[in-house]
């Protein structure tokens, strides 16, 4: 199809509300799918919506669907990084003066989607238990209470499990960089996304 | 790197203790103790707080597996035959799936969803598994438009052939909701026996101690003597009979068979009783003036904790209520408030009734 930067502009712009209407249903859904049964479907597909207007005014979104969906996933996957950040600057409150908290990021040694799927390998050589809460807890996230009561173990019993997955990952994705030539401990590197 | 040698030849344990006490900032309550003892630790070396740090990094890093959570459910529901509607019972998401098949085939086929690289289409339809954990329900919508919801702790294969649809209930309980089709009559089997049905709702629920199949709408068919082996030859030798039947079900009677003298009774259900019976497809349990006994039995279905009851006057008790499936907590707050029984949970997770003098 034939149309200048304008057109696919205003097409777009009257497009990724509208997408969102007739989408609404199925993306909560979707979100419903992804995201841990505690959360704000709501409030999830609204933040949703609000970056997809804001992207928009941006910049040209040729696939609005695609895009709405993509936003839906980064929305959840923000929500589980807010509370680990939250855990590393308490952490960092605690930095001896010796140490300096900002050390240089390594370059991207893998991309995002090869990283998941490392992440992935390593989660799938974990035992049975320890797996499902893991992956509770990383893919779904769950919280320990909500964990526990799914599997019926103790808080504890999940902090061991959540312990020994963490501890497995680390090693896994040592060794396996180790061997991949890059000698460098995994570090957090840039996101990708919208 | 020179801190990660450092940590791997001179502290093999440090990486554990950080793990270990990351998981507990991770839950969130740390008593006024372990708050001090977390500042001890953290304060004793630098390595501690690098260590921890670096940990909570990687912890942060590994929430991009948010990224599986669709795949693992695509694979999980194998969308070219079964798709999932409504809802699951709350908590339940997905997880009927450990049931159903491990997590390590989930993972492989979550590789071949990411990897894009499509499984060679079968020739013949594979069955389907289905699976609840205990205390959850599942909805789902087969490829004919009959529905089925999964109670509690229940597993079943479906296989649909050109000119059968069969159902293999292999433990607890399930509701059918069949779309017509004469043609290719709707077989639900477990144990030796068969319900047989062309259009029509009910549930069947097998245990250890019975069989019972409750019909809401329409009639079916039950007969027994037709082991999987033999339904299996029939689907293939006859494409169209359905299991012979002994006699036929009407709407509102149940039919039970118990698994120790293989006897059966049918009989006809009020209508009370009825949607009491069927409450479950809703997210309920409902009991009216139920001896305690049973209601317990019933409730163990729902949750992995081990439910003991202590004495005979505890076990006779007439108990009544409505509850949200997936909350026992809330039987045992009404048992404790309003029906003068006491509630201990022992160390190995069992919980003992008892009655308060």
């Amino acid at each position: 199809m034939v149309s200048d930067a304008n057109s696919q502009k205003r097409r777009a712009e009257s497009g990724i509300f509208s997408v969102f209407r007739e989408q609404e249903a199925a993306l909560r859904r979707f979100l419903r799918r992804i995201s841990p049964a505690s959360s704000d479907i709501d409030d999830i597909a609204q933040e949703t919506i609000l970056r997809a207007l804001q992207a928009e005014r941006e910049r040209d979104i040729l696939q609005p669907k695609a895009y709405l969906y993509m936003i839906a996933r980064n929305v959840v996957r923000d929500a589980m990084d807010k509370k680990s950040r939250s855990l590393i600057d308490y952490i960092e409150d605690f930095a001896p003066e010796s140490v300096s908290s900002n050390e240089p990021l390594v370059e991207d040694q893998v991309d995002g989607r090869q990283r998941m799927l490392l992440f992935w390998e390593a989660v799938a050589s974990l035992p049975q238990q320890c797996q499902q809460v893991f992956v509770l807890k990383k893919v779904y996230g769950y919280s320990h209470v909500e964990i526990s009561r799914q599997l019926g173990i103790s808080v504890s019993t999940t902090e061991k499990h959540v312990a020994a997955g963490l501890k497995r990952c680390v090693d896994f994705l040592d060794r396996r960089l180790a061997v991949s030539g890059t000698g460098e401990e995994f570090r957090r590197s840039a996101r990708t996304g919208d | 790197m020179k801190r990660k040698d450092v940590l791997s030849t001179d502290a093999p344990d440090l990486t554990a203790e950080a793990c270990a006490w990351l998981a507990q900032l991770e839950t969130g309550k740390l008593s006024k103790e372990d708050m001090a003892a977390f500042r001890e630790w953290i304060q004793r070396s630098p390595r501690h707080y690098e260590e921890i740090r670096r940990l909570a990094e990687l912890s942060l890093e590994v929430n991009v597996l948010t990224g599986m959570a669709e795949p693992l459910k695509e694979a999980a529901k194998r969308k070219h035959i079964v798709r999932r509607s409504g809802k699951t019972s709350r908590g339940g998401n997905a997880f009927w799936r450990w049931g159903a098949f491990s997590l390590a085939g989930t993972c492989a086929l979550a590789f071949a969803v990411f990897s894009q690289l499509r499984p060679p289409a079968p020739a013949m339809p594979e069955p389907i598994y289905l699976a609840t954990a205990v205390g959850e329900t599942q909805d789902v919508s087969l490829e004919d438009g009959s529905r089925v919801k999964l109670n509690t702790d229940s597993k079943i294969e479906v296989e649909f052939a050109q000119a059968s649809r069969s159902v293999y209930l292999e433990k607890g309980e399930a509701f059918f909701d069949v779309a017509h089709d004469t043609s290719r009559p709707f077989t639900v089997y477990a144990g030796d026996r068969s319900v047989t049905a062309v259009g029509t709702a009910f549930s069947v629920r097998w245990t250890d101690e019975e069989l019972v199949v409750t019909v809401s709408e329409g009639k079916v068919a039950y007969g027994r003597g037709l082991s999987r082996s033999a339904a299996d030859q029939i689907v293939q030798v006859s494409a169209s009979a359905p299991p012979p039947a002994a006699a036929l079900l009407g709407a509102g009677q149940r039919l039970e068979v118990s698994s120790l003298s293989n006897a059966e009774t049918v009989e006809r259900l009020p209508d009370n009783v009825m949607s009491r019976e069927l409450a479950w497809r809703s997210g309920f349990l409902d009991f009216e003036d139920a001896p305690l006994q049973e209601v317990v039995r019933e409730m163990q279905r729902y949750t992995p904790q081990r439910i003991e009851i202590a004495d005979q006057e505890t076990a006779d008790l007439r108990f009544g209520g409505v509850f949200r499936i997936g909350q026992t907590d809330a039987f045992f707050e009404a048992l404790e408030l309003s029906f003068g029984v006491e509630v201990e949970s022992t160390e190995d997770n069992r919980l003992i009734l008892r009655s308060v003098d």
